[in-house]
């Protein structure tokens, strides 16, 4: 009887699982493909022209009182609808606002909802909103909180102490002051500054002087069919200890190696030519002396250091750590398995990509005026004042621009 | 007799050893998927200055699936078009794809349908002649039964932002899940396939593969490495390891999703399977002895890339390994080590090593939100068993492919839509 049962019991457990698997394939709940969105696309500026082809399609396009009233936009809505409006101190609003000319908010205002303003905007300190579009200037004050995303079709001033929400977008200048924590930003250009408690008008004289930057000729990277591992070598005990320390500092970075230490190893790696022979190779590191000139994209398995004043006419790839120092001009791609720091004067031409962190020094240049290109970094981003990047931000950590 | 006896316990041990191996492979790769750090993939990359690409759509009597490739490549793909051209390749057909394909070059200047009348048959063949034609910079290829997404050309592209990637994968997604128990199992091995064991490769910067459609490389490197050899039944696996060899990257991109088109008979699955094993391993034997040479690669590279040669050939080693336990059974031969400790082993291995592909499944699964088709694990069973059956009989035929220096001719898999 034992026997049987214990037969019973085994087969029951044997066989449960395929009643079950059975049942899903007879009488299936879930047999769908996985779902692709077939019209995604990456766009910097989606949020902000999904928000307003809604606007435009209910609102705009057809005849809309001015009052409160409850519209049908993606889901019903109370949307407030009206000219220049000026939300008092130490309010909290539950509707969408649909605002036809100026839009100013006071002090601590809670804005839950989505706002569309055709005119500029001025939004107060302490303020708390949802996300905002406007079709002309935006204006951050202090400490302003954003949960979702904000967009300009022109220019963008925002203030310090604001923390911007999953995306910032403006077809114009972005102007972020000190203290600015962000996720994603778009901005022609994006522009960090050192304006604390100054107003509009002199943000944008300092952005104008910003602008005015002459930039050095753009050379075009060359078509890449190759690149060149500057090779891991050497036998030497380089013990500089201080890698990440400030440009000013005069002590040598490899104060232990001496000429026979250092040797200058390059590879042959596809069809590249390999003919400049200028690396520095240590044990950890590889540097690429002052003042020195590559046309060729390069490869470095360890920590890279491309010392002061630089011309890099190629890709940079690093697998490790790399120090871009000042004034250096990269004119085509960086991308870095380790941290990026770009010290202060430098001029990078294409998309800065990093698995780990960036840190963007002062008067930093990314990108040309009439190029897009990326700064992204996995973990946090940060970048110093009077810096300019023509293109698009992505800290999937923190973003940050420091006090 | 004691030689023979000394033969099959060796070679037990060494299975088990192997079966161990990618028992740990499959949970590493589950595990990291889990909690491990994953890596950024180039997608939100914004870039102004965008490579020229050049789309080739081999194509072998495809007037089933060719209108809709084709209009999802003029209509809804977004990427510049002076940046941007597509050349069918008409590889040999006899039936209506030459017109669907002329009609589309009518209307847009940047379809260039390339017409094979004449030369060698097969997915090589048409790419290497289509190559010649192409002036991208990158080359992304769709088979004829995929269907892009709009952004898909972009994602893909933009990747050979960075110098050292060779090529690039996308991640295939079948359409046509629920047509049967075969696609429905096929929809999850690919789920597994692709979110847990490309992209923890992806992520432990080990040899993530390129797959040979919704993917693209550089054609001036693969011009360089000779083109795609006519002969050989997975190009794309020789091009990953061409590439990996010489110090290129492969890339997996997680979120350039494409639907395809699954087989829905068994029949055209397992000579799907066989051509898949039998082409895998004319590459392992070409592959094999560069990989351990190659300078380009570190030792963990050379790990997964030697793990990745011999996928195919496992099953064949668990086959041989039957009559040769049972031999060692019958011989009163199978204490090859302490009982107890068989013991624990086999309980071990029967609680979680048998289960580590499913374990793949179900956490690809569970990552891609989906519910009730996890409850279809159990029938893996049953794939399992067909899977070794055809994969064994590809991978004996691949080897013997290259000791005997046959040279194999390309099969297309049978499609299934239906005709409008």
């Amino acid at each position: 009887m034992l026997i049987v049962l214990v037969i019973f019991i085994f087969a029951l457990m044997v066989f449960i699982p395929f009643g079950i698997a059975l049942k899903e394939l007879y009488y299936p709940k879930d047999d769908k493909p996985l779902y692709i969105d077939m019209m995604h696309s990456k766009d910097p500026l989606y949020f902000g022209k999904a928000f307003k082809k809604i606007v435009k399609e209910n609102i705009e396009n057809k005849i809309i009182i001015h009052g409160t009233q409850r519209i049908r936009l993606s889901k019903d809505e109370v949307v407030e609808v009206g000219g220049a409006r000026n939300v008092p101190a130490d309010s909290k609003w539950e509707n969408i606002f649909y605002i036809t000319e100026d839009f100013t908010t006071g002090n601590r205002t809670i804005l839950r909802k989505d706002i569309y303003v055709k005119g500029g905007s001025v939004i107060g300190p302490n303020n708390v909103l949802r996300a905002i579009y406007g079709e002309q200037d935006i204006y951050l004050n202090e400490k302003c909180r954003v949960t979702r995303w904000i967009s300009s079709e022109q220019d963008m001033f925002v203030s310090s102490g604001s923390h911007l929400g999953r995306s910032t977008a403006s077809l114009q200048s972005l102007m972020l002051m000190p203290g600015v924590q962000f996720e994603s930003m778009y901005g022609l250009p994006i522009m960090t500054m050192d304006s604390s408690g100054k107003g509009k008008t002199e943000c944008l004289k300092l952005a104008a002087q910003l602008k005015n930057f002459i930039y050095p000729p753009r050379i075009p990277v060359r078509k890449v069919t190759s690149w060149r591992i500057v090779k891991q070598h050497i036998s030497v005990n380089c013990e500089d200890g201080n890698r990440f320390r400030d440009e000013d500092d005069k002590s040598p970075l490899a104060s232990k190696a001496t000429d026979g230490d250092k040797k200058c190893f390059c590879e042959k790696a596809g069809f590249a030519p390999c003919n400049d022979n200028i690396w520095e190779v240590y044990k950890d590191r590889v540097v690429l002396p002052e003042g020195s000139r590559v046309q060729t994209n390069f490869v470095s398995r360890k920590e890279l250091i491309i010392k002061k004043n630089c011309v890099v006419e190629g890709n940079v790839k690093s697998y490790k750590d790399l120090i871009i120092e000042s004034g250096t001009i990269i004119h085509g791609d960086v991308f870095c398995e380790g941290d990026i720091y770009i010290r202060k004067n430098t001029v990078l031409g294409g998309n800065v990509f990093s698995q780990s962190r960036i840190f963007v020094g002062n008067n930093v240049r990314i990108s040309f005026p009439g190029h897009v290109k990326s700064v992204i970094g996995k973990k946090r981003i940060e970048i110093d004042k009077n810096s300019v990047i023509y293109g698009y931000i992505l800290a999937e950590g923190k973003g940050l621009t420091p006090w | 007799m004691e030689l023979v006896i000394l033969i099959l316990r060796i070679y037990t041990i060494f299975e088990i050893a192997i079966l161990l191996i990618y028992t740990l492979r499959h949970f590493v790769f589950t595990f990291n998927r889990i909690f491990g750090e994953q890596r950024l993939y180039y997608q939100d990359i914004v870039d102004s200055d965008l490579d020229k690409v050049t789309i080739l759509v081999p194509m072998h009597n495809e007037e089933l699936v060719a209108r809709d490739v084709m209009t999802q490549l003029t209509t809804v793909v977004d990427y510049p078009r002076d940046k941007f051209e597509v050349i069918p390749i008409n590889d040999h057909s006899s039936d209506g794809t030459r017109e669907i394909l002329d009609g589309f070059a009518a209307k847009y200047p940047f379809i260039k349908p390339l017409h094979r009348d004449e030369g060698g048959r097969g997915k090589p063949h048409g790419l290497n002649d289509a190559m010649d034609l192409a002036t991208g910079d990158i080359i992304i290829v769709f088979d004829a039964d995929y269907i892009p997404s709009k952004g898909i050309v972009r994602d893909i592209a933009i990747c050979f932002k960075d110098q050292q990637v060779g090529a690039v994968m996308g991640r295939v997604i079948p359409k046509n899940t629920g047509t049967n128990m075969l696609t429905r199992l096929l929809d999850m091995e690919r789920s597994g396939g692709y979110q847990v064991d490309q992209q923890a490769r992806h992520n432990m910067r080990m040899v993530p593969q390129y797959g040979g459609t919704v993917g693209g490389f550089r054609k001036d490197v693969a011009l360089w490495l000779g083109g795609f050899n006519p002969y050989l039944l997975t190009e794309d696996t020789e091009l990953t390891f061409l590439l990996f060899l010489r110090g290129w990257k492969v890339v997996y991109a997680n979120k350039a999703e494409c639907y395809e088109e699954s087989p829905e008979d068994w029949g055209v699955r397992s000579r799907q399977i066989s051509r898949w094993s039998r082409g895998h391993n004319q590459v392992m034997m070409k592959s094999m002895i560069p990989l351990f040479r190659t300078k380009h690669l570190n030792f963990k590279e050379k790990v997964d890339g030697l793990l990745l040669l011999l996928i195919y050939s496992i099953p064949l080693i668990m086959i041989i390994g039957i009559p040769v336990s049972l031999l060692l059974f019958f011989l009163g031969q199978m204490n090859l080590i302490d009982m107890f400790l068989i013991f624990i082993l086999v309980a071990a291995y029967n609680s979680f090593g048998n289960f580590a592909p499913f374990y793949q499944i179900g956490t690809a699964s569970y990552i891609d939100g989906v519910g009730d088709r996890l409850k279809l694990l159990p029938l893996f069973f049953f794939g399992f068993l067909f899977n070794v059956l055809y994969i064994s009989q590809g991978a004996a035929s691949g080897m013997l492919d290259v000791i005997l220096k046959r040279n194999p001719e390309w099969a297309k898999t049978t499609r299934f839509r239906k005709k409008e």
